[in-house]
């Protein structure tokens, strides 16, 4: 298959779900917009490199992570450092273009952005994007267990935060 | 209270991904791949064309010289006692940091150098995010333990003052100048003390990989807001490595405590370093079965078969050096024979002093964690 094919066939694909996953972690239209093309573009560019002990979607996922981080660094890095040590430091404003499109879950949206980098990240890929916890370990870098481990915290710390903002659990 | 369903949970988090591109944003962002894919690639085979040739030339050349380095570079003493430094350039502007080896042990001081160079032809202007109570400095430096909340942003060396500080500017920010061509320089000391984020409480540190950075802002700050969000920062940063030295042999590393579930502390001091002994830990372990609590470490017969000696002079410090898990509160007490407590020991951040008179004794540390508790116990020796 030439390459103008490859390409159309796992754009076509992936496309909605990559530009979503960037959305979610970035909050930004346009950028997130830029950042999808530089995954795909980045991902034909190195396709030899690819050694097929992912999946193509996981091995893509893996590259939009990696885009978005280089691109948080690069615009805020004070923010983004300070996210690693606490949600409370951060002051990562809140993406308002986000509300507009999804006010049923906003209160979700929000209460993610608050949670510390690491809960975030696991709790998009495994809940969000409904990745297996293999893939999700393989996507972060990170040990099968620690995966588990951060889900399970991430999970708990959503929920006090979800009851900090003023929500309480009952069914609706 | 507004309610949320918790059943309904996992269904809203997936609701999330359902962020879509118009069909015309989807069409644009494909030709845009697929037109910078071509030009990537031809660029590509132009960079490989001219690279062949180079590297004829170029390998006879390499080959000759790495032959003559490679031995010195690639040993590990080399690398660990040699000046490692970093730069990156941003609108002409050099910010460099620089250590002078790779590996400290606890004992030495720690000095970092930053340098920051003005190539452009004006005058330039740099700002640095600087609490109001830090002293003011040429560059925000900042050193931070590698996979746990614990950082520090450090101080500098001396108190000299330096004419291209011009004071505080907007938010916090330390403003400096830079002339034609100007190199400024500044040296920062790091005590071996970092803040723990969840306790915000301040710990003496050991061993372990550590990441000091620095940054300086390139913007023009004009106005007062409550956040400002900068859009040009340099940043430089370097790895380290911090060990006990000579007295490093049986001790607890990074590698020997993966889990983060339970605890490891090693107790340090002036001239040895042991491993803490970890008895009864009752702690919330997550496993395939999800969340459990689980009571283990209890030990049987004597516990002194468990436990290293750990040396120290008559009331030296004992550091308890936190290697996966910093406790949220920690408790010491000295025990009798029969281990039972007889009093609370003092303990100041993570260390406290051994007793006076000579002798063997047995302390209890009883440690807090964010998932349960451990009662860990060290034998000192006191010469």
């Amino acid at each position: 298959m030439d390459l103008e094919k490859q390409i159309k066939e796992l754009y076509e694909q992936h496309h909605h779900e990559i530009f979503s996953y960037i959305f979610i972690m970035i909050g930004d239209w346009q950028q997130a917009r830029d950042l999808m093309q530089d995954t795909f573009v980045k991902a034909f560019m190195n396709h030899d490199r690819f050694r097929g002990d992912a999946s193509p979607k996981t091995w893509l996922y893996q590259i939009a992570r990696n885009v978005s981080i280089d691109y948080l660094r690069k615009k805020k890095p004070v923010a983004y450092y300070l996210d690693y040590y606490s949600p409370i430091l951060s002051k990562q404003p809140t993406p308002d273009e986000v509300l507009q499109k999804k006010e049923n879950v906003e209160y979700l949206y929000l209460a993610l952005f608050k949670l510390k980098k690491g809960y975030r990240d696991v709790i998009v890929l495994r809940k969000v994007n409904e990745f297996s916890i293999k893939e999700t370990a393989s996507i972060l870098n990170w040990k099968e267990s620690r995966v588990k481990t951060m889900l399970h915290r991430g999970l708990e710390a959503l929920r006090k935060e979800l009851v900090k903002e003023g929500y309480t659990n009952e069914t609706v | 209270m507004k309610p949320y369903d918790d059943n309904h949970l996992d269904k809203d988090l997936r609701s999330l991904r359902d962020f879509k591109l118009s069909e015309q944003e989807t069409s644009e962002s494909f030709q845009a791949i697929q037109t910078r894919v071509r030009k990537d690639k031809n660029r590509e085979k132009v960079r490989f064309y001219f690279s062949k040739t180079m590297a004829a030339f170029s390998t006879v050349i390499v080959l000759l010289v790495v032959g003559w380095f490679l031995y010195d570079v690639l040993s590990p003493e080399f690398q660990q006692a040699t000046p490692q430094s970093a730069s990156n350039m941003m609108d002409g502007i050099e910010l460099e940091i620089s250590l002078e080896k790779k590996t400290y042990s606890l004992d030495e001081e720690f000095i970092a150098t930053v340098k920051i160079t003005n190539h452009n032809d004006t005058e330039r202007v740099v700002y640095v995010p600087t609490p109001i109570d830090v002293e003011d400095t040429i560059s925000a430096v900042m050193v931070e333990k590698k996979e746990q909340l614990l950082w520090r942003i450090l101080p500098p060396h001396s108190n000299e003052a330096l004419p291209n500080i011009q004071g505080r500017s907007f938010y916090d920010y330390v403003k400096v100048t830079l002339a034609v061509n100007e190199t400024i320089e500044q040296k920062f000391y790091w005590n071996k003390e970092l803040i723990d984020q969840a306790s915000q409480q301040t710990i003496n540190t050991g061993q372990g990989e550590y990441l000091i950075s620095t940054l300086i802002l390139l913007d023009e700050i004009t106005s007062q807001e409550d956040y400002y969000e900068p859009e040009k920062q340099l940043i430089s940063k370097l790895e380290f490595t911090v060990n006990y030295g000579k007295k490093q042999k049986d001790v607890f590393s990074k590698d020997d405590c993966p889990d983060t579930d339970d605890p490891c502390i090693n107790a340090v001091t002036a001239n040895h370093a042991v491993r803490v002994f970890s008895g009864t830990s009752v702690l919330e372990i997550e496993n395939e079965n999800g969340q459990i609590r689980m009571t283990h470490g209890d030990f049987f017969g004597e516990i002194d078969e468990y436990l290293d000696t750990l040396e120290v002079t008559s009331n030296g410090d004992i550091m308890l050096d936190y290697i996966n898990k910093v406790p949220e509160h920690l408790e010491v007490y000295f025990l009798d024979k029969d281990l039972e407590r007889m009093e609370e020991v003092s303990l100041t951040k993570n260390t406290f002093n051994a007793p006076n008179k000579s002798g063997t004794y047995m302390f209890e540390i009883y440690g807090k964690y964010d998932n349960g508790t451990v009662h860990h116990y060290l034998e000192v020796k006191v010469k």
